[in-house]
């Protein structure tokens, strides 16, 4: 199970792909009004960015609830102990 | 309505109609200058008194303290579905206020809508942007209805008139100008040569305009062939007639026209915006495939004879060959239809092909003119 930095790592580094922006000025507390190319269409970007850094699937209900980094870290952890259980 | 619990969407009031407008005109249409009054009329009759108007299925707004920051449309349709009445939410006018992107106002409008009453979300002319958009939020690309052709009435004019828009450059649009008697004189030859792929044949069935009555009993015998289709009433089809040529959504003219052969026996119909010095969009060709050659060789004639440089339109892929044949070329640019149903087997329907749909049955037809 991965620890809620290396999360936050891998989290950055999807943000980085996604909006070429300097990871390090992403942290647990961002929002979408901290990032300027964070709207719907970056979001689904950046969904897409986090599927493949850490090998997972976003239905719909994941993309909603991700309104923020904390919020997207808890659900990766929460996805990648769903896989680590299977 | 569905939807997380802090969520600022909630549906479409009429005090809403002056923000919404500021919107519309200044975001989605990118004008400058004060929204016109015409703008604010469009929407309140498209949105508060169109004849399929359903409280369980309004349009939308993001509000954010008493600011709308966003807005998405919806128009309820009805149609049958094997037998049974069904409901479509169609949506357009979607626009987010550039200060209020980073709320992600537009997902959350837009999975408002996808949880609607509704049996079938669809949309009829998303570009590539909102396509991409709609995918990741599970619709999915109808491509039977996304096929678009063209038929080229000038070809002369045609590749200057493209070359303009292209390049939006004053020299190339004042070639434009110059170039246009030899353009004139090329195009005529291209209209009257046998051989010519472009050219007009004089249809032998005879033209009358076409009213809701008449379009209601000529669309029910050929929709028998079809699992899906619309459900109007001369109430309901005569406001959407008088909404498009009141609003010129795609053109100057909307052109309606029934065919009649020599017994009086009606051979097809077609509904289209006449654009002089331009495009002609079709918004409906209905008829059996026996006389389909014989109705596009009069619309062509007709748009030609009114001075459209070609004529475009969405092609109902049963027909495809005959639209070939007429020397119609087919693309995928010109607005995609998407769809998103909760009930299995709309979707495989709708790809098949196996519904008799046109842009007269969504929200093409619903826009406002320049």
């Amino acid at each position: 199970m991965e620890t809620t930095s290396e999360v936050l790592g891998k989290v950055r580094s999807a943000f980085q792909s996604a909006f070429d922006l300097d990871p390090t000025s992403i942290t647990i507390n961002t929002v979408p009004g901290d990032v300027s190319s964070w709207d719907s269409m970056g979001h689904v970007t950046l969904a897409s960015s986090l599927e493949q850094a850490f090998g997972l699937t976003f239905d719909v209900d994941d993309l909603m609830a991700m309104e923020n980094v904390k919020e997207i870290c808890r659900i990766v952890q929460s996805k990648l102990g769903q896989v680590q259980s299977a | 309505m569905r939807g997380r619990k802090n969520m600022p969407v909630r549906p479409l009031a009429e005090p809403d109609i002056p923000q919404v407008a500021d919107l519309y005109w200044t975001v989605l249409r990118e004008r400058k200058g004060p929204t016109p009054p015409a703008v604010q009329s469009f929407l309140k009759e498209l949105y508060f008194t169109n004849p399929w108007m359903d409280s369980a299925l309004p349009s939308l707004v993001h509000d954010e303290k008493g600011k709308i920051a966003g807005f998405l449309g919806v128009v309820p349709r009805k149609m049958s579905f094997k037998g049974e009445t069904v409901r479509i939410a169609y949506g357009g006018n979607f626009v987010v206020h550039p200060e209020f992107r980073t709320t992600l106002a537009g997902l959350h409008l837009l999975r408002t809508y996808m949880g609607g009453g509704q049996d079938l979300s669809q949309t009829d002319s998303a570009n590539d942007t909102s396509r991409a958009l709609l995918v990741r939020l599970g619709f999915t690309t109808i491509l039977a209805f996304s096929v678009h052709w063209v038929r080229l009435l000038r070809p002369a004019r045609c590749l200057t008139h493209a070359i303009t828009k292209l390049t939006e450059s004053s020299l190339i649009a004042s070639l434009e100008f110059v170039s246009k008697p030899f353009c004139g004189i090329a195009d005529k030859v291209a209209a009257r040569l046998s051989s010519s792929p472009f050219r007009q044949v004089q249809s032998r069935l005879q033209a009358s305009e076409l009213d809701a009555e008449t379009l209601i009993s000529a669309a029910a015998e050929l929709r028998d062939g079809y699992s899906l289709f619309p459900e109007y009433d001369a109430k309901s089809l005569s406001w959407l007639f008088s909404f498009m040529e009141r609003m010129k959504g795609h053109g100057e003219q909307l052109r309606k026209l029934v065919l009649r052969d020599d017994s009086g026996k009606i051979a097809g119909w077609y509904i289209y915006y006449l654009n002089p010095g331009g495009f002609a969009d079709v918004a409906q060709i209905g008829g059996p495939r026996k006389q389909m050659k014989h109705i596009l060789d009069h619309l062509f004639h007709d748009a030609w004879s009114l001075g459209a440089l070609a004529v475009h339109g969405t092609v109902d892929r049963r027909l495809m060959d005959i639209f070939s044949e007429k020397n119609c070329f087919f693309t995928c640019r010109g607005g995609w239809t998407l769809s998103h149903s909760r009930q299995p087997g709309f979707l495989d329907l709708l790809n098949s092909g196996d519904a008799f749909l046109s842009r007269l049955d969504g929200e093409w037809c619903l826009a406002l003119g320049a």
